[in-house]
């Protein structure tokens, strides 16, 4: 069982909230971006 | 519990609305909600049976609201979160699902407002009108004391903003929704998903607003179905006062006093046994059609005899036909229906206040083409019609309202004012007239453009 993180809200420049999750401790950061369709409570 | 399937129904404006229908009852109820979160309301460990109680004595029908939880979130500007796009919504859900009429159950102030908007707009669809732990406005006013004050309401919404879908907000909503469950871990986790289920901060925010903004209490008396107002006596979140003043001022309404001060809609079976006792004595024929609340939209060319006396016989008919033409465009866009043309001015009525203001902005711009200029009044209130023809205080009042606007210019009675919220239209205070043929003063706003 994974353990999955909370998602939380940054705002962007324009005030629209983002939902994002951040996964694991590597030294490189990864900005996963997929297609169209997300949705993080369901990924 | 098992989750029942979600369908979608497409409004009048091109919005997809996520539904679902449990239940096989004889009544038809439509639960209308500030907040349900279809996705996320069968995981909690309430609401699921709430609504399966319901459903035992009804076919529940159940929605989310444009802009939030399974529904189409991207919205255009005309598509907005008004009064009159949420009953689209519910409208749009009941064609889908062939209900004819229904006794829409409001939970709280935003699915309350609309409800009522739905009820009193449109009382051949509805069958009853339900009130739960809901309010005529949120604000505080000299003649609406209960209310809260702007400052702690900006207040409290930027709390929402900040802390939406965390423990932290969760934790102090409990407190204040449903205090014997303060240290129930499960209780405020339900919360926190539900949140996340429903839409981001941003939207949270600005829903927020939108009901805070709506002041039903010019339209209550327009409420012409059979009505129930249930409150809880020691409600903590929205005090019994306001749930007091529905009743006094819906023409007809019960007032189910419950017990306690837990606001949370799903805890306790009173709640739906006082639905159920409510269904079960409506009849068909209590109900009157012939008065229902209306905006009515006048319109008028400025100075039409020195415009006909400049153009001659043959060029003024020329420019009231295309007048006509234009006005008539801009009708069928907002979805207004002619009711009359006077010589140079129209009148139309619409089931929707910001769309009667919104036509009437467009027909103000769209004539300057023919170098006149219009003034168009718009005021919302009760209509009758009487052998086909719509008449009532509400349309000599639009009138009168429309007689008083400068060339160009939208003007527009606090009613209209009090149900726009949401639309983004703005509003300057045009002052207090009185005016002719009816009682009383009236507080007029002019639309900025």
């Amino acid at each position: 069982m994974i353990e999955i993180p909370e998602p939380t809200y940054a705002t962007a420049a324009d005030g629209v909230s983002l939902a994002y999750q951040v996964f694991g401790h590597g030294r490189h950061d990864i900005v996963y971006l997929p297609g169209n369709a997300t949705q993080l409570d369901v990924m | 519990m098992d989750v029942p399937k979600t369908h979608y129904a497409r409004t009048a404006d091109g919005v997809h609305i996520a539904y679902q229908v449990v239940g096989d009852g004889p009544v038809d109820l439509v639960l209308v909600a500030s907040a349900l979160g279809l996705g996320e309301i069968w995981r909690g460990r309430r609401s699921g049976a709430f609504l399966l109680r319901l459903a035992s004595f009804s076919r529940l029908i159940l929605l989310d609201r444009r802009g939030m939880g399974l529904s189409d979130h991207i919205l255009d500007r005309e598509q907005q979160l008004t009064l009159e796009s949420r009953m689209e919504d519910v409208r749009a859900v009941m064609d889908a699902v062939d209900s004819a009429r229904a006794t829409l159950l409001g939970l709280e102030s935003g699915g309350f407002a609309v409800a009522a908007m739905f009820a009193a707009t449109l009382p051949e669809r509805t069958a009853g009108l339900i009130a739960y732990g809901a309010m005529a406005r949120e604000l505080w006013a000299l003649d609406y004391p209960f209310g809260v004050t702007q400052e702690e309401s900006d207040a409290e919404i930027a709390d929402v903003e900040r802390a939406w879908a965390t423990g932290e907000l969760a934790s102090s909503w409990v407190e204040f929704l449903y205090p014997s469950a303060r240290d129930d871990a499960r209780e405020v986790e339900d919360l926190v998903a539900l949140m996340r289920g429903i839409g981001g901060p941003g939207d949270a925010a600005t829903w927020s607003r939108v009901d805070r903004d709506i002041d039903l209490r010019e339209m209550l008396p327009s409420i012409r179905v059979p009505t129930l107002v249930i409150h809880r006596r020691e409600d903590r979140a929205v005090p019994i006062e306001h749930g007091r003043y529905l009743a006094a001022h819906i023409p007809g309404a019960e007032l189910a006093e419950l017990p306690g001060e837990i606001h949370m809609w799903d805890v306790g079976d009173d709640f739906p046994s006082e639905v159920e006792r409510f269904v079960a004595t409506i009849h068909r024929e209590e109900i009157e059609l012939d008065r229902f609340l209306a905006t009515v939209l006048f319109t008028d060319i400025v100075d039409s005899t020195s415009v006909a006396s400049a153009r001659g016989d043959q060029g003024w008919a020329r420019l009231v036909e295309r007048h006509h033409h234009i006005v008539r465009g801009n009708l069928a866009r907002y979805r207004g229906t002619e009711m009359d043309t006077a010589g140079d001015g129209f009148f139309a009525t619409f089931d929707g206040p910001a769309r009667a203001v919104r036509c009437a902005l467009a027909v103000v711009e769209s004539v300057r083409q023919l170098s006149i200029e219009v003034r168009a009044g718009v005021h919302t209130g009760e209509m009758q019609t009487i052998d086909g023809k719509a008449g009532g205080i509400a349309v000599t009042l639009g009138a009168r309202v429309a007689g008083l606007a400068a060339p160009s210019e939208v003007l527009v009675s606090q009613t209209v004012r009090d149900l726009v919220a949401g639309s983004g239209l703005q509003f300057a205070d045009a002052g207090e007239h009185e005016l002719k043929g009816v009682p009383d003063r009236w507080r007029l706003y002019r639309v900025v453009n």
